[in-house]
């Protein structure tokens, strides 16, 4: 994986990891709230900060087959959610490169820490 | 000790023509056509000495027996005068006082004309007024104060050291003090009229009496008002020689070993190769292995891993010296501390540990920062370590712990310190490296860059810095014009961070990782790519270069380090290396966690590297269970 700098993000809402609260998306970044996870509600985003991406994992879902990778926060190494590697199917196909955040797994902070 | 000196500058014929009006053209040329005859007549040698060779031109040397490499040296851009002056000095300057006047009879030619050779050697018998009063007769302006404080300023001095106290006295009220406008200058050398002894004047006044140089560096000094072709520089010849081998040296890009002045044949390097085969592959960590660093003394290698663990490697048998075990998180750095014997190592558990290279043992916890730190240095010689973290601090300790100093600045990603501990570059999380004044932590200037920069490396000269981009960029930076200078290219970047080096005599090179698995070697300034090294199979995340080995290191995410030895691959060399590597049998370097400290005793050369080979391959990976 190689090292990776702590990134501290700037923004008026800020999601955390909910067990060490490192930042790890902007609220005004969410792409979609239409998401269930592992623990219920989750999030997708375009990009999210400061996590590891874990083994690429092939799975069934309810939008159809896709590759995944599980993704955890980079402090904590607790697990945070997923990244879509492959779409099978082509409507689904915008999903890949995003990122998935367990609505359960994270907390949003009013300001950031700067 | 003073130079041997020629008083017989003066041709012995004594009838060389001298043309005053143009000195610095062809100030000391014999008229062609009488000292043919009278110089030849002079040295008794025979009619034969004169035999025109068509047109003006006249031999001088009859004796030539190649006489086409004679024209060839003749027609040379250097002026045969010039070249032969040279000579003459030379030979003065050593000592062949024989051989000086022949060649001075021989060609013609004379170092110094009349004028030239009386000042010197009124000036080396400490005839002070004369030397003065021939001041017109070299080119120097007697209104040229400077010129003559130089002399009376000498002349004080050999007053004072003979102790003749009014006389030294008068000098300084009546001459002195009317070429001068500096006045503690003055009030110096009137102080030392005070000095009871001459021996205490020579101390006083940092000048070694008239028995010693000072009356050859009064000439030296008075130089610089003298047209060069009257009075040749001193030590010319061999101040060109020096010049020529430096250039040769600087407009090398890739040397790697300290290369002697051979004046005998350019400096040409072979190109710098680092043989895969000869490529040693170090296995102790049991995860990625992110940092890497030479002992100052070049014995030893420590590196930091994803594993939470450093590990000290002895340079001599590639043996694990000490794990360091204790931090919490993975370790993003270590830094050595300049006499070898101490490790400070910084981790994302947001200390830093101190630990002894001898025992293995953790002599400290500094805690202090708030977030992860990110970058350690040792301050030089003062026994202080400098960390920066994420949370917006750069703090310098002492070695028990304690805070010395603590510096607000942005947050650190990396940061680098000029050797002599005066500058602070910190490359922040917003695109700039902020450059400080260390010794005052004061804010200097900004540099600004179009990415996130993720390392930070300062030449050795604080001249130049390299800056590496998230983006997959490096670029090198000249401090004294605060400008971008070069830009390297070709290596793969896009999350993580890579450290880069300089590596080379100088440091010439520049050495980065890529997340392809490759290393990536440049001429700092060409910015040529020197070399593409490929035998990692993942990410390399730092490099290390140590000049006594004349190895290069990388540590990389497949958990292991690589040590390439350089070489500069005339093929036959190389070809040998690899028929000695073959024949010995490798050592085992990735015996796990043999702690062998003694075997660390026996450095040995970049040469006898070549017997330091191990074969394996990175396939065979055999690190051990953390």
């Amino acid at each position: 994986m190689g090292y990776m700098h702590k990134v501290f993000l700037s923004g008026p809402e800020i999601y955390t990891c909910s067990s060490c609260g490192t930042h790890l998306a902007l609220k005004n970044k969410i792409a979609s709230k239409q998401y269930t996870g592992q623990y219920g509600r989750a999030y997708l985003f375009d990009e999210v900060a400061n996590v590891r991406a874990g083994e690429a994992d092939k799975r069934n879902m309810i939008t159809g087959m896709h590759i995944v990778r599980d993704i955890t926060c980079m402090e904590c190494n607790n697990y945070v959610g997923w990244t879509y590697v492959t779409a099978f199917s082509p409507e689904q196909k915008f999903k890949e490169g995003k990122f998935i955040l367990e609505k359960a797994l994270i907390c949003d902070i009013l300001r950031d820490w700067d | 000790m003073t130079l041997p000196l020629s008083n017989s500058v003066r041709l012995a014929d004594g009838s060389a023509h001298i043309d005053g009006d143009a000195p610095s053209t062809n100030g000391n040329r014999v008229d062609l056509t009488r000292p043919r005859s009278t110089s030849a007549a002079s040295s008794g040698s025979g009619a034969d000495l004169v035999a025109p060779s068509g047109g003006s031109e006249l031999k001088r040397y009859p004796g030539q027996r190649n006489e086409a490499l004679r024209q060839c040296l003749r027609q040379s851009q250097l002026g045969e005068e010039q070249v032969v002056r040279l000579m003459l000095q030379e030979l003065r300057d050593r000592g062949f006082t024989d051989s000086y006047k022949l060649l001075q009879r021989e060609s013609g030619y004379t170092l110094e004309d009349e004028p030239v050779a009386c000042f010197r050697s009124n000036a080396l018998s400490g005839k002070w007024s004369e030397v003065e009063n021939a001041l017109p007769s070299i080119g120097i302006d007697t209104s040229d104060n400077a010129a003559r404080f130089i002399i009376k300023r000498q002349q004080f001095l050999e007053q004072l050291e003979a102790r003749q106290l009014k006389q030294a006295l008068l000098i300084l009220q009546n001459e002195l003090s009317k070429l001068t406008d500096d006045v503690t200058q003055l009030h110096r050398l009137s102080s030392l009229l005070m000095c009871p002894t001459a021996a205490d004047l020579r101390t006083a006044a940092e000048w070694d009496g008239c028995e010693g140089r000072s009356r050859l560096l009064v000439l030296e000094a008075l130089q610089k008002y003298i047209a060069p072709g009257k009075m040749v520089p001193v030590h010319r010849m061999e101040s060109l020689f020096a010049q020529a081998v430096e250039r040769q040296h600087d407009s090398c890009d890739q040397h790697v070993c300290a290369t002697d002045g051979n004046l005998y044949a350019d400096h040409t390097c072979p190109s710098l190769v680092f043989p895969k085969d000869l490529r040693v592959s170090l296995k102790g960590h049991s995860d990625e292995v992110w940092y890497v660093a030479f002992s100052p003394d070049g014995r030893y290698m420590g590196s930091a891993s994803l594993d939470k663990t450093c590990i000290v490697w002895s340079m001599a048998d590639y043996s694990i010296v000490h794990r360091l075990v204790g931090h919490e998180c993975e370790v993003a750095c270590l830094a050595w501390s300049p006499d070898s014997k101490q490790i400070a190592s910084a981790s994302n558990d947001r200390t830093l540990r101190l630990w002894d290279v001898e025992t293995g043992r953790l002599l400290r916890v500094f805690s202090g920062h708030e977030e992860t730190v990110t970058a350690c240095k040792w301050l030089g010689g003062t026994g202080k370590i400098i960390s920066g973290g994420m949370d917006h601090k750069v703090i310098i300790w002492n070695t028990d712990g304690e805070v010395v100093k603590q510096i607000a600045t942005p947050r650190v990603h990396d940061f680098a310190i000029s050797a002599d501990c005066s500058l602070l570059l910190v490359a922040d999380d917003k695109d700039c490296v902020h450059v400080y004044d260390l010794t005052t932590l004061t804010s200097l200037y900004v540099l600004e860059e179009p990415a996130v920069i993720t390392s930070l490396a300062l030449s050795s000269d604080a001249r130049y810095c390299l800056t590496v981009l998230k983006t997959g960029g490096m670029n090198m930076w000249d401090l004294s014009s605060r400008s971008r200078m070069r830009e390297f290219k070709g290596h793969v970047q896009g999350k993580y961070v890579i450290r880069c080096a300089f590596a080379g005599i100088d440091d010439r090179l520049v050495v980065l990782g890529s997340e392809d698995g490759s290393l990536h070697v440049w001429s700092r300034d060409t910015g040529r790519r020197v070399a593409h090294l490929e035998g990692h199979t993942s990410t390399v995340n730092a490099c290390a270069w140590n000049s006594r080995l004349a190895v290069l290191a990388s540590a990389s995410d497949d958990m292991s380090i690589s040590i390439w030895p350089a070489y500069h691959g005339a093929p036959s060399d190389i070809q040998q290396a690899k028929a000695l590597s073959s024949s010995l049998s490798s050592p085992s370097a990735s015996s796990p966690s043999a702690s062998s400290p003694s075997a660390s005793s026996q450095p040995h050369s970049p040469s006898a590297l070549v017997s330091m080979v191990a074969t394996e391959d990175t396939e065979q990976r055999t690190s051990p269970a953390a």
